[in-house]
């Protein structure tokens, strides 16, 4: 087992070295990475940082609404006394939780079924994909929706109900992966030597996927985590009193534009935690891509 | 070829910003136009006898009923109906009708109309139909004379006068259907000041008065009213501040604030009939034990709520029955924030609250619900309770509540209840009487003698109203008693309404809605 | 190639024929009171049994299936349970003013997000590169309907250059005849040559239209840029710049051409977020189209409504897969 492990991390470690050196040459990139880094720092340190803990869920200060940002109040005070800046650094931790949930969620369902349809071919193949086809034409925000407001509203069903529709996107990767290591030396021989189907499933062809998937899903981060926030604003996804940053602006537009920090600082939050994912997924994509590294 | 494309589009661009520029000036058309501007569709449905929604605002206007309500005196006054009497136990009543009213179409406002309006509404059996239970059957005596037969003792002029389902229709509209109602071209059948000239579905209406009508226009009324949806607070507050609307309802706290700094515009606090009230399951641990309800009661922050979240746009409730009505007691049992009683009442119960988890259901899109609902939520942490916010779409939320096992619904559920007309009734059969599927008995009351008493009192209504109120009384006191459920607060709606007109009145018998014959600009 | 298409064509309808089924199964199995609704808030008992009579609920799930799909082959797809509408017709009023929406996003995305994209390649790996890319990548990654908030707060408030909301002005709406032909009113304007109210049309889809186009213009230059950079280091251009062809004239004759097939798709595909952003924008804008109806469905547990939506939305989205296919199709250098 731990053999295994190192063989199969090996190659992964060497790539994400060569990956770490591309990195360094791309200014961008590296300014997303670090601002990653400091996001996860924040998000897991958030109990311990904020300067009002207990305006999280357990207090509230109706003398104290909606005061202005100021020195006590970096961000202001929102509908309830609360600190925003305690809660939108507290938001980090959620929003990093729930997208890393919907993404593994959603990895757990399509890589098996990717690498299913890929190594078996023929009938099975083609159902699977014609059902990746039915949940691929459908807007992802909507299934979502739709799903939510089956379920019920909370965090949780909003988790589910994004990988749900998500999963499809990692089916198609796994499965083109699948299809090409079929044709691989080592996949033939454990097929001559009888080792049944499931088996190399999964002790050949899903490790052997894992690092492309890693690697798109890392770049699907910040898709997920504006989903969640879009799914909460519209009343779907967290709730009251968490301090989730689609909740927070949902509520604040009662308020805008007279109370804006309420509404301005929580979309400030998507926006760089959103970009900092996606310009680590687009400097990823283009050191993987071998047309445009050659320059 | 697609260079002189892209000119070509750059140029239809550039020169109808220009004619968008030179017609921008063009005020003189609006200056007589009513702009109202509401909160959510205008209406749902414009069929007369089924719209149970916002529609009141567009149907007040365009159709009339036999009577109205006078929220002033508490009497129901004529309208179309000039007079009526009734037998002694109230199951025979007879109208007599104006002579000198005449329908959009053209035709006569006549007994035959009022009779087969009311046939149709009770036999669509949609919306709030169910206020004609008692009904019969309706009889044309003579052309302007009709009469209802009750099956029991019904105050018919009261429910003549409802918001909903008892608009007279003209005879050939009754023979058409909700696709008529609704075209967007603009169809009616009523006799009032307005009639509908053009519909944007879901979106907005757009009325324009009647020359027929059977009052005095004044000079310088409005000819011409459009009432638009503007789903935000600031929306509506942005459109006043301009001067492009006239009447907006329902604003935030920050909003009205702002509001009230701008001299253009005038802000009103309405009283309204509406409560919100909180139900516990009785049905379900722990709020099956009435100690256990007493300790929730009493850990409410009434006061806080009502002047730190609502800023005045609610008032204390006293009993069941809002203020205005007949069937309010001004001091009917009402519980206050006492968080050492609430301890006291926690500790008798005997329940062992670190195994509690609460979840407390609320309408989603409404900022007062998720705000009481957080702060109560910290009052209750402090005693030991744990809550959890649970916010669901209306229908999901009184679906949940109606869950067929009384396991499987929330705890604690909170809704805003009005009357179908000015009567007290409606809370007590709807929230109190015991129902095998709970409709809107959510605190799930059980309580035969509430239940006779109940009826007892209905009965009584049209014939002795002051041993029906006092019936009332006893059940509200009864069930405060109980703590099954808990009046919060009763709503206050906030109206702001243009310096630019005159003669703005709100009658809460009638929701959300403003005569607009009686307006006139300045 | 027509067979391509066919098979494409077939493909697509399959996929219909699959949301239509597992939307129907997901809006029918969760409990809910669907007869209450129809019948209205405070119905009684007997006002039910009639609703669910005229609802067809007393029959199996599967004879309710099949009731359905015949149905919706004639075109009924039922009636609203909150208007008791026709679908149909609310969907009929509600669709062309987010389409339009969407489609000038697209516009937006083109005239907007093609030269950014072209700009970046050109300076690739310089300052401004960086600075495109970092626009372009900016665009993605904002949430849509804080955007529409704050050009709300400046183009409004702060400069009161843009109107604030719905699709015109009432004082125009009452100075001319609003054309109805296809319900996107600045074609309809268009079409019938109302050029007065095609200015404030206009004027009024600008902020709504541009605050969706953001995605599309940020996906779209992201792609443009690397279509063009994987073409640029292509042979045959390097053999156009050895012979002295003009930078400039290789850029706009060969290379991009050439890439107009890979960023066609990412358009075509970029339309189907737009229209899920016109969701959670349409109510900020007052803007009478889809998405207010769709959250107005959603929260109502709507069900024939939700299904109309989940069935329009997904024949665009077939649509736009079509389209797309069809480009990589004609792309010569893509072998079928």
């Amino acid at each position: 087992m731990n053999q295994k492990m190192k063989d199969i991390l090996r190659p992964t470690i060497k790539e994400l070295r060569d990956m770490i050196f591309m990195l360094r040459k791309n200014a961008l990139t590296m300014a997303a990475v670090i601002a990653l880094i400091l996001i996860l720092v924040i998000a897991l340190l958030a109990p311990v940082i904020v300067p009002y803990p207990q305006d999280i869920a357990d207090k509230t200060n109706l003398s104290v609404k909606f005061q202005p940002p100021s020195s006590a109040h970096l961000f202001g005070t929102d509908e309830l006394g609360r600190d925003v800046f305690s809660r939108v650094l507290y938001g980090t931790r959620i929003s990093l939780s729930t997208a890393v949930l919907a993404v593994a969620l959603s990895l757990v369902i399509g890589v098996p079924l990717g690498a299913v349809a890929g190594t078996s071919g023929g009938a099975v193949d083609e159902v699977i994909m014609r059902i990746t086809d039915i949940f691929l034409s459908f807007p992802p925000m909507l299934l979502a929706i739709l799903l939510v407001s089956m379920l019920g509203p909370s965090l949780n069903n909003a988790i589910l109900a994004i990988a749900l529709a998500w999963w499809p996107w990692y089916t198609r990767i796994v499965r083109g992966q699948a299809i090409s290591l079929k044709e691989r030396k080592f996949i033939q021989a454990a097929e001559t030597i009888g080792t049944p189907k499931w088996k190399i499933v999964a002790k050949h062809i899903i490790p052997n996927t894992i690092s492309p998937v890693v690697v798109q899903a890392s770049m699907d981060m910040g898709g997920v985590i504006l989903t969640i926030a879009s799914l909460s604003y519209l009343g779907l996804g967290a709730q009251a009193p968490s301090p989730e940053w689609g909740l927070m602006i949902s509520t604040s537009r009662n308020y805008f534009p007279d109370i804006w920090w309420y509404s301005v600082f929580p979309g400030i939050a998507i926006f760089i935690t959103v970009l900092a994912f996606n310009l680590l997924g687009d400097g990823v994509r283009e050191i993987l891509d071998p047309k445009t590294r050659k320059k | 070829m697609k260079r002189s494309l892209v000119l070509m589009l750059a140029v239809i661009l550039v020169a109808s910003l220009f004619a968008g520029c030179v017609q921008g000036g063009g005020k003189t058309t609006t200056d007589a136009i009513l702009y109202y501007a509401c909160g959510s569709e205008p209406y749902l449905t414009l069929d007369p006898s089924v719209e149970n929604s916002n529609g009141v605002c567009v149907l007040q206007n365009v159709y009339e009923t036999l009577t109205r309500y006078n929220d002033q005196t508490g009497e129901v006054e004529p309208y179309l109906a000039t007079s009526w009497t009734h037998n002694d136990d109230g199951t025979v009543w007879e109208f007599t009708l104006r002579e000198d009213v005449s329908f959009h179409d053209g035709t006569k406002m006549n007994a035959n109309a009022v009779k087969k309006s009311i046939d149709r509404t009770i036999k669509l059996g949609k919306g709030a139909a169910y206020i004609w239970t008692n009904v019969e059957s309706v009889e044309v005596v003579s052309d302007y004379v009709v009469r209802f037969n009750c099956s029991e003792s019904t105050s018919i002029d009261l429910i003549a006068s409802a918001a909903y389902a008892a608009y007279i229709i003209s005879e050939d509209a009754c023979d058409k259907d909700g696709d008529w109602f609704n075209s967007e071209e603009g169809n009616d059948g009523g006799s009032g000041p307005y009639t509908v000239k053009s519909l944007v579905t879901g979106d907005q209406v757009m009325l324009s008065a009647y020359d027929g009508y059977w009052r005095e226009w004044k000079e310088n009324s409005y000819k011409m009213v459009v009432i638009k949806k503007h789903v935000e607070s600031g929306t509506r507050r942005q459109l006043l501040e301009t001067g492009d609307a006239h009447v907006g309802y329902n604003f935030s706290t920050t909003d009205i604030a702002a509001l009230k700094a701008n001299e253009k515009v005038e802000v009103k606090y309405l009283n309204t009939y509406n409560n919100i009230l909180l139900f516990f399951n009785s049905e379900k641990q722990p709020c099956s034990n009435e100690d256990f309800r007493k300790a929730l009661a009493y850990s409410f922050p009434y006061e806080e709520v009502i002047n730190g979240v609502l800023e005045n746009r609610g008032q204390l409730s006293h009993g069941l029955v809002t203020p205005g009505l007949w069937g309010h007691d001004e001091n009917c049992k009402q519980y206050e924030f006492n968080l050492d009683k609430a301890r006291e009442y926690l500790e008798k119960s005997g329940i062992d609250v670190s195994s509690v988890k609460l979840e407390f259901s609320i309408q989603s899109g409404y900022t007062e619900y998720k705000d009481l609902a957080q702060l109560w939520q910290t009052y209750l942490k402090e005693i030991g309770i744990t809550m959890e916010i649970r916010e669901r779409g209306w229908d999901s939320h009184i679906e949940h509540a109606r869950a067929t096992r009384p396991e499987d619904r929330q705890d604690i559920f909170i809704m805003i209840w009005w009357p179908d007309y000015a009567d007290p009734s409606s809370w007590f059969q709807s929230m109190v009487h015991s129902q095998e599927t709970p409709a809107f008995n959510l605190s799930y009351i059980k309580n035969p003698e509430w239940d006779a008493k109940i009826e007892e009192a209905m009965r009584l209504t049209a014939t002795d109203r002051t041993r029906a109120e006092e019936l009332y009384k006893e059940v509200q006191e009864g069930v405060l008693d109980g703590a099954y459920m808990i009046p919060v607060y009763d709503q206050v709606l906030t109206c702001v309404v243009s310096k630019e007109i005159d003669g703005f009145y709100y009658n809460p018998a009638y929701p959300n809605s403003v005569l607009f014959f009686n307006i006139t600009h300045k | 190639m027509v067979k391509y298409i066919i098979k494409r064509l077939l493909n697509g309808l399959i996929v219909l024929l699959g949301v239509v089924t597992i939307t129907f199964f997901i809006t029918r199995v969760v409990p809910s009171d669907v007869a209450g609704k129809w019948a209205g808030e405070r119905a009684t008992e007997e006002q039910r049994k009639q609703a669910i009579a005229e609802l067809g609920l007393d029959k199996p799930l599967v004879t309710q299936y099949v009731n359905y799909l015949k149905d919706l082959l004639s075109g009924d797809l039922g009636r609203s349970l909150r208007t008791k509408e026709p679908i149909t017709k609310e969907l009929a009023s509600y669709f062309p003013a987010t389409m339009e929406l969407v489609l000038v996003a697209f516009l937006f995305a083109m005239f907007v997000g093609i030269p950014m994209g072209i700009y970046s390649a050109k300076k690739n790996g310089k300052m401004l590169d960086h600075t495109t890319r970092f626009f372009s990548i900016g665009a993605v990654s904002l949430p849509t309907f804080w955007v529409a908030m704050v050009f709300q707060l400046v183009f409004y408030r702060l400069l009161n250059w843009l109107p604030l909301g719905g699709r015109m002005s009432i004082s125009a709406s009452l100075m001319y005849d609003v054309p109805n032909v296809t319900g996107m009113l600045i074609l309809d304007c268009i079409l019938t040559g109302s050029w007065g109210l095609l200015g404030d049309a206009f004027v009024h889809i600008i902020m709504p239209g541009f605050t969706i186009a953001l995605y599309p213009i940020g996906l779209v230059a992201r792609m443009t840029r690397s279509a063009l950079l994987e073409i640029l280091n292509e042979d045959y251009i390097t053999a156009a710049k050895s012979y002295g062809i003009r930078e400039g004239r290789v850029l706009w004759r060969y290379a991009l051409k050439n890439s107009l097939g890979a960023t066609a798709t990412v358009v075509a595909l970029s339309m189907g977020y737009s229209l899920t952003n016109t969701f959670l924008t349409e109510t900020i804008f007052s803007w009478p189209g889809l998405g207010s109806y769709v959250s107005k469905s959603v929260t109502t547990l709507d069900y024939p409504a939700i299904m109309g939506i989940a069935i329009i939305s997904a024949i665009f989205y077939v649509i736009l897969n079509l389209v797309a296919d069809i480009i990589i199709a004609l792309d010569p250098r893509i072998r079928l």
